[in-house]
């Protein structure tokens, strides 16, 4: 019992950890910061309130297995848009202009066999 | 050998509607699966065999766009969704894993028994939705179409998903099945290769359906509610939907592919009467196959705005599925090689399997080039490439693990010479369909139309006439199965004198699998040594 | 887990006493059973993790695009509001770590209590974001073509709102999931079901609260501290 108390103002203080971080302004690191800590925590969750460590390795293996194949789909992704040529780029959004500046165009009956491309043309390139 | 065919099995053990319904037992579920998706690959021949008619002359005959487009939808959703990623694990699966490796069931018999009402609850809603204003997105729902068709997407979308969860739910019964219940003796190095495909499937489908799972949600709440979270009027992204939709899709080709690959390690064996050649070689490639499977979606994005370096690097990982998939088909000829070849019908399948397998992987590896795909991209070149790995080797697969098992499931023998009149039928109807597309293809047909220039026809009318010879073979298979389960020769305990660990029981096996817990004292298909009776399990 | 078990020679030599009619069939003895049980959890945990992942990736790409927006609108949801749900959230977790350490001791009000406990954490970590959820349909930060939140104008605005409200309602819906759980747990631990060492329940409910826990440990920096 007395473990999970520990565990639990451990994870008290990194909640309060992690608030006081983001106040500090880090800028591109803040978002880093708050993930490492982040991290920590879910990992005392998981080692410590779900017995993670004394349990069979093949549970953590399941875990880490799933965390590993999020981050591939994370890294390819994000590399996919970090790197892409710009006009293809999700464009200019929606900015609280009224309804009517994106008239609903009529959906498309019977499109052209083939022809799969949607009623909205992408918008043009910045 | 004891005495001939088992009095007391598991199709007789209890006769009531309940006892099938309700049943926990591996083998009736896997039994019940079987049924279902022979319907459902009925249902989807009807719609492929529909657009093979509608293509036999340029111009519209028997659809129109729409009704054309609806018919592809409906071929693949029901293709890939209802019959290929359910058919092997679900059926063969079941009913071989436990009796593999010595269980009695699988670890958690009741949510087997769920996941047969999950596929035919979602596959319920997916045919209302057909019915119902039928989707004409094509099977993979890309956006932004698929947000903004008149046609009703979202019922199949959603149907799409509990058949996800139900395929969830196959895997990780099978995955805790493998580590907790193999028999004393039973170590890894001694599972069949069927196991080690199947566990390799049940990898991919744990890790790969939930985020499909949640991609179709996405969809389905774009299209009713406008979200925008795909929708590029609204800043949203519809290549995040490619990738997250790939991101199962292309892993979901080695939920098809790889048990396929255990039944022909199996059949390749045991038809040659020879031990495994590389049994380490092709387990270790099952689990290869299955982890690089998830570094290849992008091979699918070449022509959609991607990124020219995940271009880069995902043509380069499509490929590495090819190294794995070659050390596998080396190891099955080099098994094949002077060994003592019984050519019945299963190895039949086996010959067409290795040639659509191959066919399909070199094409595969082709397509995976940047430069060729931005050519065949979307031409009936790619559609050739992957009906030659998913129908040419998986139903290859599918049929040679039907005849090999037919008397281990029902007790029968199949008559031999109607199987393999009707396994010729089908290697050849497989090919006069599908080569002919891939000329169309290189020659810049796209796919999904339904009206093409008068040069094309000629190809198109070939490709008809070889899909109406599949569909003879297809019939013929279903009347003499038919037939052969009421009226064919009683089937001894072993037909095959196969050392395959499912063999050990009888045919049809008991209720609970084994009269006494199996031992295993050494690996699967070892015909170096004598068949020791004491291994049966009877 | 019923013992349906056929006449089988020398298999389903269950442990004696309490666990005998816990262990089914096909499983020789209850650790076996155990082990199966808790290792499908965990595979289970993991397509979660995946189900989640899937939305993650859509953060990921689309703090790329929209930096700014995502700036704007994040320092705009309610850090009070989100740090108080962090802090219930923990503490639920911490109460249900507690039941099942009492439920392994076979102590049966300790249990209940912390079963009771982290049910009324959730319902409150429920009630709180339902306070913002209502705070955020006043203003109009609303996903896609509802979006009219004059405060951030941002391109990309609405899209940080599209993917808040998945996040936050995917994790709701496990939230609400969790505590049907966590209402069966308390129930059968009320009925006195659990005692003899037979907790596994209780484990595996436990190990799905946590998980709840941990993706709202992602959440919360990503969402409002971003």
């Amino acid at each position: 019992m007395k473990r999970y108390v520990f565990i639990w103002l451990a994870l008290l203080t990194l909640t309060g950890a992690t608030v006081g971080v983001a106040s500090l302004n880090l800028g591109d690191w803040a978002l880093a910061a708050a993930l490492i800590i982040a991290a920590i925590k879910a990992t005392l969750v998981a080692l410590f309130f779900m017995h993670l460590l004394e349990q069979r390795a093949s549970y953590r293996v399941a875990l880490v297995v799933s965390l590993l194949f999020v981050a591939v789909l994370v890294t390819f992704t994000v590399l996919d848009v970090r790197t892409r040529f710009v006009p293809v780029m999700p464009q200019e959004a929606y900015t609280g202009v009224p309804e009517e500046a994106f008239p609903e165009a009529p959906p498309v009956r019977s499109a052209p066999a083939g022809q799969q491309t949607g009623a909205k043309a992408e918008p043009e390139a910045r | 050998m004891s005495e001939p065919h088992a009095e007391h099995h598991y199709l007789n053990h209890e006769t009531t509607v309940w006892s099938w319904l309700g049943t926990r037992d591996h083998k009736r579920i896997a039994i019940m699966f079987l049924v279902l998706v022979l319907i459902a690959l009925f249902l989807g021949g009807m719609f492929a065999m529909a657009l093979r008619i509608e293509l036999l002359t340029p111009a519209p005959d028997i659809t129109d766009a729409l009704g054309y487009n609806q018919l592809f939808t409906l071929h693949g959703i029901v293709m890939i969704f209802l019959f290929m990623i359910p058919a092997i694990p679900s059926v063969f699966g079941n009913f071989f894993l436990p009796l593999m490796i010595g269980a009695e069931d699988v670890a958690f018999p009741r949510l087997n028994l769920a996941t047969v009402y999950i596929y035919v609850l979602g596959a319920s809603l997916a045919l209302w939705g057909m019915i119902h204003g039928a989707a004409d997105t094509g099977w993979t729902f890309y956006t932004p179409y698929s947000t903004t068709t008149i046609t009703k997407v979202v019922p199949i979308l959603i149907g799409a998903f509990i058949l996800g969860m139900g395929s969830i739910f196959t895997g990780l019964n099978f995955i805790v099945t493998i580590h907790t219940l193999r028999a004393p003796g039973l170590t890894w190095m001694r599972l069949p290769l069927f196991v080690w495909a199947i566990y390799g499937t049940s990898i991919i489908q744990v890790l790969a359906t939930p985020v499909l799972g949640l991609t179709v949600l996405l969809v389905a709440f774009e299209n009713a509610f406008g979200f925008g979270i795909f929708d590029p009027a609204r800043g949203g992204d519809p290549i995040l939907f490619q990738h997250l939709f790939w991101f199962y899709s292309h892993p979901a080709v080695y939920i098809m592919v790889l048990p396929a690959m255990g039944i022909i390690s199996e059949c390749v064996a045991c038809f040659s009467r020879k031990n495994y050649f590389g049994y380490r070689a092709i387990a270790y490639s099952s689990l290869g196959i299955a982890f690089v499977g998830f570094f290849t979606w992008g091979h699918h994005l070449f022509v959609s705005g991607q990124s020219a370096y995940d271009n880069g690097a995902f043509a380069v990982l499509s490929m590495l599925v090819g190294v794995f998939t070659a050390i596998k088909v080396f190891n099955w000829v080099a098994t094949m090689y002077k060994g003592a070849i019984s050519f019945r019908t299963p190895f039949a399948y086996i010959c067409g399997f290795l040639f659509f397998l191959v066919f399909g992987g070199m094409t595969g590896v082709a397509v995976a080039t940047v430069g060729l795909d931005v050519h065949w991209h979307d031409t009936y070149f790619v559609v050739a490439h992957f009906h030659f790995i998913m129908v040419g080797a998986v139903i290859m697969a599918f049929l040679a693990g039907l005849h090999y098992w037919f008397p281990k499931m029902f007790g029968r023998m199949y008559p031999e010479g109607w199987g393999l009149v009707s396994a010729v039928l089908i290697i050849l109807g497989f090919n006069a369909t599908f080569i002919p597309q891939f000329l169309l293809g290189n020659m810049g047909m796209p796919r999904r139309y339904f009206h093409y220039p008068e040069r094309f026809q000629a190809l198109n009318i070939a490709s008809t006439a070889g899909a109406s010879l599949l569909f003879f073979g297809f019939l013929i298979i279903f009347i003499y199965l038919l037939l052969a389960f009421r009226y064919g020769a009683r089937a001894e305990h072993n037909p095959w004198h196969s050392r395959g660990f499912e063999w050990r029981t009888s045919s049809p096996p008991h209720p609970h699998n084994f009269t006494r817990q199996p031992v295993f004292t050494h690996g699967p298909h070892e015909y170096n040594r004598p068949l020791e009776e004491s291994d049966d399990v009877r | 887990m019923s013992a349906e078990g056929g006449p089988r020679v020398g298999v389903g030599v269950a442990e004696a006493g309490a666990h005998a009619s816990r262990v089914a069939h096909h499983f020789q003895d209850f650790e076996q059973q155990r082990h199966a049980a808790r290792f499908g959890m965990w595979l289970f945990l993991g397509t979660e993790v995946l189900l989640f992942g899937g939305l993650f990736v859509a953060y990921a790409i689309y703090r790329v695009a929209y930096g700014d927006a995502f700036h704007e609108a994040s320092c705009l949801l309610d850090l009070k509001l989100g740090t108080t749900n962090t802090v219930v959230l923990i503490t639920s977790s911490f109460a249900v770590a507690a039941a099942v350490h009492y439920a392994h001791h076979d102590q049966k009000w300790p249990t209940v209590v912390s079963l009771l406990l982290t049910i009324g954490m959730g319902l409150a970590f429920l009630g709180i974001k339902s306070v913002e959820y209502a705070h955020k349909f006043q203003e109009g930060a609303l996903p896609g073509k509802y979006y009219h939140f004059e405060k951030v104008q941002e391109p990309g605005a609405s899209m940080f709102f599209t993917v808040y409200f998945f996040l936050t309602g995917l994790h709701a819906i496990h939230v609400i999931i969790g505590l049907s759980v966590l209402s069966w747990l308390a129930w059968r631990a009320i009925r006195g079901d659990f005692k003899g060492g037979y907790d596994l329940p209780v484990e595996l409910g436990g190990l799905y609260w946590h998980l709840v826990d941990i993706v709202w440990i992602f959440l919360f920096p990503l969402l409002y501290l971003a």
